[in-house]
């Protein structure tokens, strides 16, 4: 052997021993990237690629048309690199279209199809993203701050959506968030994505790693140490993202720019703030500089600055959360992200407005006056706009809105259509919830949202009072909210909700989703509420909405839908005992009688357990029924006299009955019902007439037989209440078919369902037998 | 791809930071060897890739305090070293639950040094030798190295003389000339690795290779 012959690499033994060790060497080898040899025109499925729009460590995007006659789409196809197929590879690429066919999202781009190539490499089939990245798109569309906070919140939803079905982006930047010319971000990319542990961290057995160096700029210091990730590190990218969206300048201001120079910034350097960083910024005049910076100061400063906290345990621990502050900041609410009190907060004022210390001392009351009042507007007149606004709010989500709703899903009468007494408390209500509004805005007028809010509360009053007015209204709002104007016309117009596409809902703006939904929840369409808010309401908790869609939920007998809805908005007015109520109502149906005990005393703390419109005695009643303590249930329906004034306690107490196999004792207390409140009472009728009809059918032959004799004979019968039940069963059958038709969302709540149904023949002979009956029955 | 660059000036280079050139040579060079090495220790593809992720930014972050020095040891050892501790670093983050446990159980269970030591030296020979097929692939004719694949795959060299319309003497000679050409490349890229100047080997059959550029 030559001395310089390397040695381990058995070049000095037979041929066949380096050969086979060449060939192991060979076959061992790690995937590596080869030339992507797909070309345009080339046919995937009946997909033609157009061009490739993109490629990264393992894969190349093209952008492709469907055109096999079935319709006409661009798609964007994600192919794998040949000599990248290797299992991991191709693993990786099936995790990719697991967590995308798993996220369904308006504002993440869809996953339509999956196929392989003529060789057997896999492809995915996306939605093509034809946009403008986030900044860019800000820029060329010259958005406002606000315009771009609430942009930036949509793409807040789209991750917190992402990390409930436990899959971490980690490559969240301005390139992978889009925007379409109709203003819809996408997010793009889960290339990279992780899949979670049920505890937010990553999984790493089902982990998809990229292959490509780090790009830090947008990398969180956990991400550069590559320490373990949570969804803090999304936070961090969505923090870099809202930086360069408000200051419109790079984080770090750096010499070379290398990677490692970066790395060394993320994990080392605090930022500046973006008011701060603005300053910077020479394409801006003097004034815009300081008009955009106190814009910037304050609030969205903190916003930021906590989103890119260094340490995770200081940042917002979700996405939801961060985008809450950043809602907070656009109603005028204090954010949960606040780091310092009243008094820090006026020292780092009177700092930020360069009251010299020495001219403190100097001309003391000068600058003590000159502190106060400063503290007065700073501090004083936002919490008065504060107070008002969340007066106005809980007004709106007040225990007499709730009680229109049940009337419409009870009784199908909206507040407008409603008796005249119904109608006039739904005119006062509104009525103390607008002069709150104005009260707020006095204070606060740059509340867009509550401006906006008052609005919605102005027009549910006009389509009652004076419909001139509500064209008046709809001019000045149309550019502002054009489906919400849309809405109003139509109603008003042809007098049923108006249908919107789901294209249409989709690209509402979020203003105008919220004005929509508020104003058919003022007139009591809360089909459009659900279809508005349920949008709206994906990842946001605003408690307006939260409230109102859990009340619904709740009236249509959903409790495990209401109660995550009602716990979200009880945390946001625990002061409101209608809520703790509601959220006690939607425990004890959920069958969690401590909590809703729990909840119920918290009510009566609260001092307002006496409050009949509050359905607190209902609920107990809940709790005695869940708990098989029937008879002091009864006891309590009885002498609280729910029979008298609460339909739904008699719906339930009913159906509590019905499903025990005691259809006599529901009867009774329905037809109880029937007889106090005859009018009007469509779900209790049609309960109780469809329980008459199968308690006549699965009665034995020979029993009925024997009824019909004694009917014929007119002899008494041994049951004292059967001439009463076949008495009401008439007079509520006649009055059944005069109702109007049952409200939709009423049939999907189920009132006048069978827990134990019969043949619709059954029924029919049985309406038949039982109208013959209640005709021969003795009085 | 310039396999003669010595390791240290590569190093260099990367310690500048900016040249994303170089890092992509490095990984081009280098990324095989170390998931080759973590796949020998029986991790799972998707944490293979994360500790090489997590060597890269050792590195990365290693050089800017730390200047290799070839006189100090060799650059496999280094990487070695980067490699284990990144590998012990990675199953070290805490809540490993979401792992596979036969993952976990294969990396963190001490089956010896010198054990985990051999499988770094065998996938480092294994390293060089695919660098050096890289260039012999790009280099010779494609006639020869289509007759050398079949050599690899075990084709006996009376078949390949027949299939070739050659003799079995000329089929020798190409695997010779191969087999040379392999150490020579090997042992450069040792050289280089280590910072040594690249020296040559005299070949065992000094005979010309014509097609080589």
């Amino acid at each position: 052997m030559s001395p310089t012959m390397p040695e381990g690499f058995e070049f000095d033994q037979p041929d066949e021993l380096w050969l086979a060790r060449l060939r192991h060497a060979l076959h061992s080898e790690a995937p590596r990237p080869a030339a992507d040899d797909f070309r345009a025109g080339a046919r995937l499925g009946p997909y033609a690629l157009v061009r490739r729009i993109g490629a990264g460590g393992m894969g190349t995007v093209w952008l492709a048309r469907r055109a096999d006659g079935v319709f006409e789409r661009d798609v964007a196809i994600k192919l794998i690199k040949r000599g990248m197929d290797t299992d991991a590879v191709v693993r990786r690429f099936h995790t990719e279209r697991h967590i995308l066919a798993a996220l369904v999202n308006p504002n993440i781009a869809r996953l339509y199809d999956g196929g392989s190539t003529p060789e057997g490499g896999p492809y995915l089939v996306m939605e093509y993203v034809d946009g403008l990245p986030i900044v860019d798109y800000c820029e060329e569309n010259a958005y406002d701050v606000e315009q771009r906070l609430h942009l930036f919140r949509t793409v807040c939803h789209a991750v917190h959506h992402a990390h409930r079905h436990l899959v971490l982006h980690r490559d969240l930047k301005p390139n992978n968030i889009l925007v379409t010319s109709n203003g819809i971000p996408k997010l793009l990319d889960f290339g990279i994505a992780k899949i979670l542990n049920e505890d937010g961290a990553d999984a790493s057995a089902h982990a998809t790693t990229d292959l490509r160096p780090l790009t830090p700029r947008y990398a969180s210091p956990e991400q550069v140490r590559g320490e373990r990730l949570t969804t803090a590190t999304d936070v961090y990218s969505l923090g870099v993202v809202l930086y360069e969206l408000l200051a419109a300048t790079p984080l770090y201001q750096l010499e070379s720019g290398s990677h490692l120079e970066i790395e060394r910034a993320v994990v080392a350097q605090v930022p500046t703030r973006p008011s701060v960083a603005v300053s910077r910024r020479g394409d801006l005049s003097p004034l815009q500089r300081r008009r955009l910076q106190r814009r910037l100061r304050g609030d969205l400063d903190t916003i930021v600055m906590t989103a890119l906290h260094k340490d995770t345990t200081h940042r917002y621990p979700s996405v939801e959360q961060l985008a809450e502050d950043v809602r907070r900041h656009l109603a005028g609410l204090p954010l949960l992200a606040r780091p310092a009190g009243l008094w820090t907060r006026t020292i780092s004022l009177i700092r930020r407005r360069r009251v010299p210390l020495a001219a403190a001392s100097a001309g003391g009351l000068l600058a003590l006056l000159l502190a106060t009042a400063l503290v007065v507007y700073w501090f004083i007149v936002p919490a008065w706009a504060q107070n008002h606004l969340r007066q106005a709010r809980l007004t709106i989500v007040g225990p007499r809105a709730n009680q229109a709703m049940y009337n419409v899903i009870f009784f199908n009468a909206a507040p407008f259509r409603a008796p005249a007494r119904q109608r006039n408390t739904t005119a006062e209500y509104l009525k103390t919830a607008l002069a709150a509004y104005d009260a707020a805005l006095r204070y606060a007028p740059g509340n867009t949202a509550a401006r906006r809010e008052r609005e919605m509360v102005l027009l549910a009053c006009a389509f009652r009072d004076d419909p001139s007015q509500l064209t008046e209204l709809t001019t000045t709002l149309r550019p502002h909210l054009p489906l919400t104007c849309a809405y109003a016309e139509e109603w008003q117009a042809n007098g049923q909700r108006p249908l919107f596409t789901h294209a249409e809902l989709e690209t509402a703006s979020p203003s105008d989703l919220r004005s929509m939904g508020l104003l058919a929840l003022l007139w009591g369409d809360p089909e459009t509420v659900i279809d508005t808010w349920t949008r709206l309401s994906i990842e946001t908790a605003d408690p307006i909405v939260e409230a109102s869609l859990g009340n619904i939920y709740l009236a249509l007998d959903e409790p495990a839908l209401a109660y995550p809805r009602l716990l979200s908005a009880h945390r946001a007015y625990p002061e409101a005992a209608n809520l703790t109520a509601y959220l006690a109502d939607a425990a004890a149906r959920c069958g969690d009688i401590e909590q809703a005990t729990q909840l119920l005393a918290d009510v009566e703390r609260q001092g307002n357990i006496s409050d009949n419109a509050l359905p607190v005695e209902r609920v107990r009643m809940l709790c005695l029924l869940s708990q098989g303590r029937v008879d002091d249930a009864v006891e309590l329906y009885d002498t609280a006299r729910l029979g008298n004034y609460n339909p739904v306690a008699t719906a339930q107490l009913a159906a509590y009955f019905e499903r025990s196999g005691d259809d006599h004792s529901a009867l009774r207390i329905l037809a109880d019902r029937l007889q106090a409140h005859a009018a009007r009472e469509q779900a209790t009728a049609a309960k109780f007439v469809r329980l008459m009809e199968a308690w006549w059918a699965r009665m034995a032959p020979i029993d009925r037989k024997r009824l019909q004799e004694l009917a014929a004979a007119s002899a008494p019968v041994t049951d004292p209440e059967l001439p009463r039940l076949l008495d009401v069963y008439a007079r509520t059958r006649r009055q059944l078919e005069k109702y109007p038709k049952p409200h939709p969302l009423g049939l999907r709540a189920g009132w006048d369902k069978l827990a134990y149904p019969v043949s619709a023949a059954a029924l029919a002979s049985a309406r038949d037998e039982l109208s013959a009956l209640a005709g021969h029955s003795p009085p | 791809m310039s396999h003669d660059t010595t390791q240290p000036s590569l190093l260099r280079k990367l310690r500048k930071g900016a040249d994303a050139q170089a890092w992509r040579e490095f990984e081009a060079k280098y990324r095989n060897l170390v998931v080759g090495y973590c796949r020998r220790r029986g991790l799972q593809p998707a944490d293979c890739d994360d500790v090489q992720q997590l060597v890269w930014m050792n590195l990365a972050k290693g050089l800017q305090n730390f200047e290799y020095d070839p006189r100090r040891g060799r650059f496999r050892d280094y990487l070695r070293r980067v490699v284990r501790a990144a590998i012990a670093r990675h199953f070290s983050r805490p809540n490993p639950a979401g792992r596979a446990l036969d993952t976990t159980m294969l990396a963190i269970t001490p089956n010896g040094t010198d054990e985990f030591d051999e499988a770094w030296e065998a996938e480092w020979v294994d390293h060089h030798y695919r660098l050096a097929m890289q260039t012999v692939r790009s280099t010779f004719d494609p006639r020869s190295i289509a007759i050398f694949d079949r050599l690899l795959a075990g084709e006996p060299v009376a078949t390949l003389a027949t299939a070739f319309a050659t003799t079995d003497q000329a089929i020798h000679k190409i695997k010779q000339r191969i087999r040379n050409r392999l150490a020579q490349l090997i042992d450069r890229q040792i050289r280089a690795e280590d910072g040594r100047a690249a020296g040559g080997i005299p070949p065992r059959d000094p005979g010309s290779i014509p097609s080589e550029s």
